[in-house]
């Protein structure tokens, strides 16, 4: 949505172009109920959720994408089911002034838009959200993996990470393999040096 | 099978006691041990459980003894056979149709019930005194191994559940799955998992000779093996090209790399080549390395050196706590080759001179890009003013800067990952002992109210809680097994904590402050 689009182009950009003229080209023109930007985000399965966009913001692929003028219609996300799409606009609405990327906001130049989102550090119930956020089963959890290294949403990594380290941590090595569905592709040969060399570490 | 029961040298001549035989076989009876003065500790095995054979077993050779060998039973063995040894051909004449003497063999839920009662009595012993089970005598024959093996199997688990309990990282080899004491008793608590040079598990009959180079062992176990070391420059077997799609890991896993600690990272090594790839090529996850326990005691300066060497010099924050084996000459490679080292951590590395260190840092300064911005040298012995006013010369520190703006620093957290800790030194005058130490502040309200910071000196000088950190001079006290002071109202607490969560749902875990937590789960 930029003032190169001057060609044939739908009639609701048609209209929203001069309602976008007073503004930054780089500002997303939808409004929610409250007077709110909102963007609306659509899962893979056609579910569509609405999220306020300094929410939406966390994300710096949704940033991206909004800063590319992509935020006026349903921004389709492929890749993500409605029930993880689900959580993690959620999450997003929950890590509102999260110091983990508002930090980096102040590097975008947009103090205007920011103004009222001051950072703040996570509160106890932010915590206990978190901790309910992650307590669901293996797939799901690297759905929402999946999901937040593709957000690139540091919050979200945040969360999801630790949760899978939690998971891993103080795993045998054959319960880490069965616990993600590998293969020892090792020859003995191989796994008997490598045992050596951290023989010092698990005597 | 076969009872390769050999006299071993360990094991001086003594004379026959009464009631053994002229061919007894070379092993010892209990008494004759007794008579000799030895040392009973050395040979390891439990003297609860002997102790009921005591005197009543003369002898009988190796060959009866597995007739008769198993269980601390309470009921009286059969008889010894006649002194002139009868020559058996097949072990298998020898064994009895009760091979435990209790008189239940034919009743197996009453036998398995028997033995578990048995356990737990061995249980409940130990439990007393406090985990440990004191080596008394050693085993006359090979049956007595049975009892041997069985309480250290028992000792094993009590080993294995009290290292997890002080240990953040659990104890199992992640590498093997095999236990960790595993080599120290020539027994597993569990069967070794893919083995390919693991010691067999043979339940039920071990070899005295085994046994007795297990308990040669015993003592060098400590040692590193001379083949591992800095020369065995590492060699990653990643090298094939592991495309398989089963053994490429999930995304998430690689995720989760950059949030494991190091035991963790280096048992991911052992998983697939994929993720020992990704582990090892990537600096970014080493590039702050914290050691703390129960690596800490092992590390050594070849270890230290090449886990240093996967930052690829990008090493920013170094911290080993209380790692016994790391020597000067040995951090001074490591801060030759990381140059953008900013912070280093040192505490209690009793190995490490602080003349030693401040050398090391003098030569690193030139080199380090920003160099050394933050120190943690706690717990070094000796350290005199003339180090501290080097030390803080090199910190860029004035010398008249007071160090009082800095966050309060706690005596239960002094454990705590130094990596987010911002002051520039932690050693600093104690304002009572004038030693230089760290000096700790109080977190009682009370004491901060005075504001003269009277409760704020080295841990010498005013003792405190390990769990909460408070001045425990005016107030009652315990002293624990490890000579640390709980001050009573935490000792209530997780006394109540045990009690009411009691095994249920909830946990009881080290923090890395030291303290314990108990952590409920919910649902």
């Amino acid at each position: 949505m930029s003032s190169g689009d001057s060609g044939p182009s739908s009639s609701k950009q048609l209209v929203q172009q001069p309602a976008a003229a007073g503004r930054s080209p780089n500002q997303p023109p939808l409004l929610g109920a409250g007077g709110r930007k909102v963007i609306v985000l659509k899962s893979g399965d056609e579910e569509e959720f609405e999220v306020d966009l300094l929410d939406a913001m966390q994300s710096r692929t949704l940033r991206r994408a909004i800063e590319d003028g992509c935020g006026d219609g349903p921004m389709p996300l492929p890749n993500l089911t409605g029930p993880v799409l689900a959580k993690v606009v959620e999450l997003f609405r929950r890590h509102r002034g999260d110091p983990r990327w508002a930090d980096e906001l102040q590097e975008t130049e947009k103090e205007g838009m920011f103004k009222d989102y001051a950072p703040q550090k996570p509160t106890a119930e932010v915590k206990g959200f978190d901790r309910e956020f992650v307590s669901v089963d293996r797939d799901a959890l690297f759905d929402l993996l999946r999901a937040a290294n593709f957000l690139e949403a540091p919050g979200l990594l945040d969360v999801t990470c630790d949760a899978a380290a939690d998971a891993v941590m103080n795993m045998t090595v054959e319960e880490v393999r069965e616990y993600f569905g590998l293969v020892n592709d090792y020859t003995p040969e191989e796994e008997a040096a490598l045992r050596k060399q951290h023989e010092w570490a698990f005597q | 099978m076969t009872l390769n029961y050999s006299p071993h040298t360990l094991f001086p001549a003594a004379p026959s006691p009464a009631g053994m035989p002229p061919d007894g076989g070379g092993f010892l009876t209990t008494s004759s041990f007794w008579e000799k003065g030895l040392d009973w500790e050395l040979f390891g095995a439990p003297k609860d459980c002997i102790c009921s054979w005591r005197g009543e077993r003369g002898g009988g050779g190796a060959a009866r003894a597995v007739g008769d060998g198993a269980g601390c039973s309470y009921e009286p063995p059969p008889p010894p056979p006649p002194p002139s040894t009868p020559v058996y051909d097949d072990i298998v004449d020898l064994l009895p149709a009760d091979p435990f003497g209790m008189g239940l063999a034919a009743d197996t839920p009453t036998w398995t019930a028997a033995i578990a009662g048995w356990i737990e009595d061995l249980a409940a012993t130990m439990a007393d005194r406090f985990g440990y089970y004191e080596y008394g005598d050693h085993y006359p024959n090979v049956g007595d191994r049975f009892d041997y093996y069985m309480c250290n199997r028992v000792a094993n688990a009590a080993a294995v559940a009290a290292a997890a309990w002080f240990s953040p990282h659990g104890v199992p080899d992640r590498v093997t799955g095999t236990p960790l004491d595993s080599s120290e008793t020539g027994l597993s608590v569990q069967p070794p998992v893919n083995l390919s040079h693991g010691e067999e598990f043979v339940p039920g009959v071990l070899f005295v000779e085994e046994v007795e180079e297990e308990l040669l062992r015993f003592g060098g176990q400590g040692e590193e093996d001379p083949s591992v070391g800095l020369q065995a420059t590492e060699s990653c077997p990643c090298t094939g090209d592991g495309n398989n799609s089963s053994s490429v890991p999930h995304d998430a896993l690689l995720f989760a790399l950059a949030y494991l600690d190091i035991p963790d990272l280096l048992s991911a090594e052992g998983v697939c080549k994929t993720l020992c790839s990704a582990v090892r090529e990537d600096p970014l996850l080493w590039r702050h390395i914290h050691i703390g326990p129960p690596l800490s005691k092992r590390v050594t300066d070849d270890v230290l050196l090449r886990l240093t060497e996967r930052a690829k010099g990008s090493l920013e924050c170094l911290s080993l706590m209380e790692c016994s084996q790391v020597t000067d000459s040995g951090l001074r490679h490591v801060l030759e080759n990381n140059r953008r080292l900013g912070k280093l951590s040192v505490p209690s590395c009793t190995r490490l001179s602080i003349g030693g260190l401040v050398d090391s840092l003098k030569a690193f300064k030139p080199l380090g890009v920003p160099g050394i911005q933050h120190l943690r040298v706690g717990g070094l012995y000796g350290i005199k003013e003339e180090h501290f006013e080097e030390l803080r010369a090199l910190l860029g520190l004035d010398q008249m800067q007071k160090l009082v703006a800095h966050k309060p620093r706690y005596y239960h957290l002094r454990r705590a990952s130094s990596c987010d800790d911002d002051a520039v030194i932690d050693v600093e005058t104690c304002p009572r002992c004038q030693n230089v130490r760290v000096v700790y502040d109080c977190p009682v309200d009370s004491c901060q109210a005075e504001g003269l910071e009277l409760c704020r000196a080295c841990s010498i000088c005013i003792a405190r809680c390990n769990q909460c950190g408070r001045c425990i001079h005016d107030h009652e006290y315990e002293e624990t097994f490890s000579l640390e002071w709980i001050c009573l109202s935490c000792m209530n607490d997780s006394f109540k904590c045990q009690w009411v969560h009691g095994g249920k749902n909830s946990d009881v875990k080290i923090a890395p402050g030291g303290a314990s937590l108990c952590i409920t789960y919910v649902g």
